[in-house]
């Protein structure tokens, strides 16, 4: 097998140049796909039967909670790789996972609790699923507090990864607890085997806003991985070219 | 005007879903803000370096 992909894929020079040049074929289509499915959602997609218009957080509420597991998933797995390979450019994109994933895990965390009054009569309970969804916030704070805390960027990068790997545990915890404790918050309506339960009209805009917001992800870490690229190589030639160019 | 404030109380859910979606819509935009002065920075700290190295030698 041929791994030069691989070790291609390690080079912050190459890595650099990939990131800038694959933002705006992220950004632009995320904005699309986010515009459109926000048309879809407000304007489209039918009242709820039971929950009327109040339904339609969902479009805001789904893809943000979307955001935080799969987010920190792709933190975890490049911290991991980070850790094994020794690659610094995996480090580099997990440091630049985390304030995206703790910012919309914020918003998930807000906007069901902005669901929850009109729905079960209250803000916060302490819920299987609310309680995990808050964990992955305290996850997430923790390795950033712990990146910020340790001078050494070698030492930084392994000791946050590790605590990125451990606290994986939480991502399959927060999916099912819904199922596996008695919980207010509903079951799954896309995210499970077989078909959804939810009408088509309603279910396209959603499965588009989370198709954006997954695009908007790449996009904003694309962006931030070439900060954290060019913070780390600080001495190195190739440098002077990417920031005179 | 009717249609919009019709549109607006969201079935009397207004108060409620409006500040989800501002607030996603803050999160969304402060996040490329975020992203790009961080881009920048990084870029201008590395000109100064740059700069200082050439002028040491």
């Amino acid at each position: 097998m041929d791994w030069k992909w691989f070790h291609r894929l390690a080079s912050p020079p190459y890595i650099y140049g990939l990131a800038q040049r694959l933002v705006p074929w992220f950004a632009w289509p995320a904005g699309f796909s986010m515009g459109v499915a926000l048309y879809l959602a407000l304007f489209v997609a039918p009242p709820d039967r039971v929950q009327g218009e109040g339904f339609r957080i969902l479009y805001v509420h789904a893809p943000s909670a979307w955001m935080s597991v799969m987010v920190y998933t792709v933190m975890a797995a490049s911290a991991a790789v980070g850790l094994i390979w020794r690659i610094k450019v995996a480090h580099a994109v997990a440091a630049s996972c985390a304030p995206i994933g703790a910012s919309f895990t914020a918003v998930a965390l807000l906007t069901g609790m902005l669901w929850g009054k009109p729905m079960w009569g209250t803000y916060w309970e302490w819920d299987p699923r609310l309680t995990s969804e808050l964990v992955l916030l305290f996850l997430y704070l923790g390795y950033m507090a712990l990146r910020a805390g340790i001078e050494d960027l070698g030492q930084a990068d392994r000791a946050s990864a590790v605590l990125a790997v451990v606290g994986v545990v939480n991502v399959p915890i927060i999916h099912f607890s819904v199922e596996w404790w008695n919980s207010l918050h509903q079951a799954p309506s896309v995210m499970k085997f077989g078909k959804p339960t939810m009408a088509p009209e309603m279910l396209y805009p959603l499965l588009l806003m989370l198709f954006g917001f997954t695009l908007y992800f790449a996009a904003i870490m694309l962006m931030r991985l070439q900060g954290e690229v060019l913070r780390r190589e600080r001495s190195a030639s190739w440098l002077r070219q990417a920031v005179e160019a | 005007m009717p249609a919009v404030m019709h549109f607006l109380s969201m079935g009397g859910r207004g108060q409620y879903l409006w500040p989800a979606y501002g607030l996603t819509l803050v999160v969304i935009v402060l996040n490329v803000i975020w992203a790009r002065t961080i881009v920048r920075e990084a870029r201008e700290d590395l000109r100064r370096r740059l700069i200082m190295e050439t002028a040491d030698r």
